[in-house]
């Protein structure tokens, strides 16, 4: 129903986009005389203050200081509890957020870049720090993070070299991502995240060069020593997401011989999770190799990686589980952990241009995923690992007919090649074929005053395995300060990180001001 | 036609302009001869400016957009590149046109989002959106293909002291109309020098009209070069908005790299 609401309200937003005002065509009411008396007549604009020419940066001065200051709040319109039985309806962030960047202009052309942000959200304080879990007080009061920071410069004409913390983007897609994998994402507020606050940087030595007649010709390496993996929605806030152990508790109590419904209180909080990331600087360094090519009204390219897997995937070991009930017994069984499994992937992508359409693509063949399985419980445990590849596709179009509207549609499958049915159950719950949709479409009104965008993604092919639909709207109250506001609605469903969002629907107000 | 050059609007100011000729002025000129004179025109085959933009609504509110901007001809084809040095929450976003002569090929383009990190490739086949707000779109900035408009002389005019020609031109085709948002024009062309000092375009949808006004001209390298010039858009005879253009920093035939009219270039910016 809100995925309908909400895909209903992103069709209006189409229309009205793009008709004609409904007033009369008053060009047509004057005649050419009138028309080209038009630079005679006097200019009936209020007169204002002259605007004072923006300071320019002092072309003797190396450094340039940006940044931003920004204000974000979230209100939860409907009653609804975590997992841990903090309510989360009212207000659920108030964050000031503070960006900086320092950029260098050094000798011999090089460039030398140095950013980060921080931020202080006094949501859990204005509500009482007691209802919320150690682990969301963790990862949401506060944070401070260095982002971007490198230094970049030409080794050899047609060579460039970037060194330090940095973004590599790789494909073409702005929503569902399949050859974007070498940055982690920053998704502890799903939907509500812009998209330039998403990646988060790695650090990198990154090499380029520059071939072909015009140059026109890119082969890249990128070598990442540092790990660095997803921030995701943590135990005790409201999009972490809610585990169907259903059939995990069939197969304990058939295999341990135990009545039905004996442990139906299991819960995740008796999964003691793990989270086993490998040290940030620890191990081989992930690397991806990439070479493309631009040409008149199409570009493609060529991707190799080698790389850990971005956001954790559930894996059993043996040991220690506590089980529920009058007995309340720790039996050996197993322990469930967060695994990041070393992954390699091939893909390709390309853009063709035609008119006021734009057709882009992303095929990635991912190697190395590990799925485990809980195949026997007594009388000892036995869990078996299957190895599996993955073959990603992503489809999608843009169309700038529409004056000052884009309109972008994204399709993306990932399918599980060899698939078998023990992976969709627990610790998996993995789907043969995940299909996602995304549309997204942006009108800008009032000489680029007004920006209002519709984005929803929905999950399943007939969208019944979760969805989101994000409403905003952004006002450049004066310049380099822009406010906002909108509504987040979401739908619950089978795909990973929705299963239970449906009372999760935000209102959110935001304002930023950029020096 | 107007040869609109996209390059720090630098290369609007080009296609205003042309080196005098008091000849041509006595001949007996038709519409197609004229603008086939303000095309044939020499403007350098590279070209770099800063330009100052002021956006101005209908309630007299200013917000202003600096930029910088490059040009560099590659036989019959211009290639452009600007990057926003202002204000900050445009800052360092880059813009590279591949426009190519005639209209078999649609324009390349790219836009370079720094806070994303990224480089977007975006259809160019629709020239009618506004440039950055401003009353200028992509068309206004582009070289529209001599081709594909019918001109007509309509009778000469004294602007600013000085005659020009007066110029309808209308799109012969639909696609012109599509891809410009224009559905006819009217040029004022200096008798002296060939520039378009003034025009007037009705767009095809909203009813609109639009009107460019040279309000300052100035000889930079031995070509004359429109250095300040403004844009209104009124709906009948009120003013919706307008966008005024100041334009410095102005030089012609520098040696430019090729390199900086790549995505390369666009993405390591100034």
């Amino acid at each position: 129903m809100k995925l309908t609401q909400g895909l209903l309200t992103l069709a209006l937003f189409l229309v009205t986009g793009s008709l004609p005002p409904t007033s009369a065509w008053a060009v047509d009411d004057l005649d050419l005389d009138d028309v080209l008396g038009g630079f005679e007549e006097e200019d009936d604009t209020p007169v204002q203050e002259d605007v004072e020419p923006s300071a320019q940066p002092d072309p003797e001065r190396f450094w340039d200081l940006t940044g931003s200051f920004a204000l974000t709040g979230a209100y939860g319109i409907h009653h609804h509890e975590s997992n841990t039985g903090t309510r989360y309806d009212g207000l659920t962030a108030l964050r000031n957020q503070l960006s900086l960047q320092l950029d260098l202009d050094l000798p011999a052309d090089w460039k030398g870049r140095v950013s980060g942000y921080g931020f202080f959200d006094a949501a859990d304080r204005i509500r009482g720090r007691h209802h919320f879990s150690d682990d969301v007080i963790d990862e949401y009061e506060w944070d401070a993070e260095l982002q971007e920071t490198y230094l970049q410069g030409s080794l050899l004409r047609n060579l460039d070299l970037k060194l330090g913390r940095q973004v590599i983007n790789w494909g073409r897609s702005d929503t569902l991502r399949v050859l974007d994998v070498l940055n982690p994402i920053d998704n502890r507020d799903p939907g509500l995240t812009d998209l330039e606050d998403l990646r988060r940087a790695v650090g990198a030595a990154r090499l380029d060069t520059y071939f072909g007649e015009k140059g026109n010709w890119n082969l890249s390496l990128v070598v990442i020593p540092e790990l660095r993996f997803d921030l995701n929605p943590v135990f005790g806030h409201d999009f972490y997401p809610t585990i169907d152990l259903s059939d995990l508790t069939t197969s304990l109590e058939v295999g341990l011989g135990l009545p039905a419904g004996s442990l139906a209180s299991l819960d995740a909080g008796s999964l003691t999770l793990a989270d086993r990331r490998p040290d940030r600087f620890g191990e081989r360094p992930e690397w991806g190799i990439a070479l493309g090519g631009i040409f008149s009204g199409w570009d493609f390219s060529l991707h190799v990686a080698r790389y850990r897997t971005n956001s954790g995937q559930v894996a059993l070991r043996p040991g220690l589980l506590s089980l529920p009930g009058p007995a309340s017994v720790t039996l050996p069984l197993f322990e469930a952990e967060l695994r990041y499994d070393r992954t390699t992937l091939f893909g390709l992508g390309g853009n063709y241009t035609a008119g006021a359409w734009l057709f882009k693509g992303e095929l990635a063949w991912l190697d190395g995923m590990r799925f485990d399985t809980l195949e026997q419980v007594a009388p000892f445990v036995r869990i078996d690992t299957a190895e599996k590849s993955r073959t990603d596709l992503m489809l999608g179009v843009e169309y700038y007919g529409f004056d000052e509207t884009v309109i972008a549609l994204e399709v993306a499958n990932r399918h599980i090649n060899d698939f078998e049915s023990r992976l969709r159950g627990f610790p998996n719950w993995a789907q043969e074929n995940a299909l996602e949709i995304a549309l997204r479409v942006t009108v800008t009104l009032l000489n680029d005053r007004l920006e209002l965008t519709a984005l929803a993604v929905a999950n399943g092919e007939k969208l019944q395995d979760g969805s989101f639909v994000r409403l905003s709207a952004d006002w450049e109250l004066f310049e380099a300060f822009e406010v906002g506001a909108g509504v987040l609605l979401f739908q619950s469903g089978e795909a990973p990180g929705f299963g239970s969002v449906g009372e999760n629907d935000r209102l959110f107000l935001r304002a930023r001001y950029s020096f | 036609m107007i040869g609109f050059w996209f390059g720090g609007l630098l290369a609007l100011t080009l296609a205003l302009s042309a080196v005098p000729s008091p000849i041509a002025a006595a001949e007996e000129l038709d519409g197609r001869a004229i603008m086939e004179r303000v095309d044939a025109r020499d403007d350098g085959d590279t070209g770099t400016s800063d330009t100052r933009m002021v956006l101005i609504d209908k309630r007299g509110k200013k917000r202003e957009r600096n930029l910088r901007s490059f040009f560099k001809d590659f036989g019959e084809d211009t290639h452009q590149v600007l990057f926003f040095l202002s204000p900050a929450d445009v800052k360092d976003t880059g813009f590279l046109t591949y426009d190519y002569d005639g209209n078999e090929r649609d324009d390349d383009q790219w836009l370079y989002l720094p806070a994303l990190q990224k480089t977007k490739r975006i259809a160019g086949g629709d020239k009618s959106g506004s440039f950055m707000g401003s009353d200028f779109t992509y068309a206004d900035l582009s070289d529209r293909p001599l081709d594909s408009y019918d001109y007509e002389l309509m009778k000469e005019v004294e602007v600013g002291g000085v005659m020009t020609w007066q110029v309808e031109a209308i799109p012969n085709n639909e696609k012109e109309v599509e891809e410009t948002g224009n559905s006819r024009s009217i040029y004022f062309v200096r008798q002296d020098n060939f520039m378009v000092v003034r025009s007037v375009s009705w767009t095809e949808k909203r009813g609109r009209l639009k009107y460019m006004e040279v309000t300052k001209l100035e000889q930079i390298d031995g070509i004359w070069t429109a250095i300040e010039l403004q844009m209104t858009t009124k709906k009948g005879k009120k003013t919706l908005h307008k966008t005024e253009l100041f334009i410095s920093k102005v030089r012609f035939n520098q040696e430019l790299g090729d390199e900086l009219f790549t995505v390369r270039g666009l993405e390591k910016g100034l």
